[in-house]
């Protein structure tokens, strides 16, 4: 599996597909991920997996992308496949540990 | 101060000895288990604050021979209070913020400040001040400490109430769990109580008020604390009934 930072990873995918300049394409991912509670660092690919396939069709419908369900599945799939990245530990991680 | 005063006081410090030692042995041990820092941090800070700067304060206030064993007593909890304030800012740093260098130069002023109180705080109770001058909790030293403990404690519940409302936001699509996401709220409430019980004392002594024998100032302090208890307890050491009624709780409400 390849490692790569899921959100430039969206991105850059987003980019390829839809007629949008970079800005608001990164706005529209980053407001998918603020209205679900993440940052653009360290979210975890399967995480974002979620995002973009919950959330994201609504950021990119309001941007004036057209049909964006199919694009946001398929980018979530292939999200999905990315390996995580071996940064620091989520605080949501180091919390369900203390629990026991 | 009367005797139910004096009851209450004594519930609060009892409730905040016994769930901090019960909360930091189980954490102690499982940090023996994983190795991970954040576990052995809040575990010996849990250790070390409860169950031995409270004690060791209450040597202090209470008598006043053996000269020995007072003295003693004072410079454990000077150390004790520096120490349980530089392992909770490294746990708030290294589980919240472990890539930010702000965070990492904040935690290194909250320790060096804690410190330099609590030196100055030793060295008055190995000589430099006569015993009785030892339970005056106004005096700089002592408020240095406090003031980094406060600093600590309002780091601490900022970043777990903020860190609970993204979980909540992560909750509505599934992506956290509902027991993991109200030990956030719990943690943010044991930062709170510990901002009110360490807070409105030195609110009140900056305004030239006697916090230690004002009994509202006393009232609050102790039921912040009961409140910190009670949330510690019921985020690192919770019994299964209040787990499954989260559970319910979040069922219900999807």
């Amino acid at each position: 599996m390849e490692a790569a930072d899921p959100f430039q990873y969206v991105c850059d995918r987003l980019g390829e597909q839809v007629q949008l300049d970079r800005l608001a394409l990164r706005g529209a991912v980053r407001l998918a991920l603020k209205a679900a509670g993440f940052e653009p660092r360290g979210v975890r690919p399967s995480d974002m997996a979620v995002v973009v396939t919950r959330l994201l069709p609504k950021e990119l419908t309001a941007c004036g992308v057209a049909d964006p369900v199919p694009l946001c599945n398929r980018l979530a799939a292939a999200v999905s496949g990315l390996a995580a990245g071996a940064g620091p530990e989520a605080p949501d991680a180091v919390f369900r540990r203390l629990g026991g | 101060m009367n005797l139910q005063m004096g009851l209450v006081l004594l519930l609060s410090t009892a409730a905040y000895v016994g769930v901090g030692i019960a909360v930091g042995i189980r954490l102690v041990r499982l940090a023996r288990k994983t190795r991970g820092f954040p576990e052995r941090m809040l575990g010996w800070s849990a250790l070390v604050g409860p169950g031995l700067v409270a004690p060791s304060m209450v040597v202090v206030m209470a008598i006043s021979e053996p000269a020995a064993v007072v003295r003693g007593a004072a410079v454990v909890s000077q150390l004790a209070y520096a120490t349980f304030c530089a392992l909770l800012v490294a746990f708030t740093c290294q589980c919240f913020r472990p890539d930010d260098g702000w965070a990492r130069w904040l935690s290194r002023a909250v320790v060096a400040t804690a410190l330099a109180g609590a030196a100055v705080g030793c060295a008055r109770a190995l000589g430099l001040a006569p015993i009785a001058d030892l339970r005056d909790l106004n005096h700089w030293a002592f408020r240095l400490i406090s003031f980094a403990v406060l600093v600590g404690n309002v780091w601490t519940a900022a970043e777990s109430l903020s860190y609970y409302a993204r979980m909540q936001k992560r909750r509505l699509i599934g992506l956290a769990d509902p027991v993991v996401t109200n030990r956030f709220l719990l943690w943010g409430l044991v930062g709170l109580g510990a901002v009110t019980a360490t807070g409105v004392p030195m609110v009140v002594s900056l305004m030239g008020g006697d916090s230690f024998n004002d009994v509202p100032t006393r009232l609050v302090g102790a039921a912040a604390t009961i409140l910190g208890s009670v949330c510690l307890q019921l985020a690192f050491l919770p019994p299964q009934s209040y787990v499954a009624w989260v559970k319910r709780r979040a069922a219900a409400a999807a």
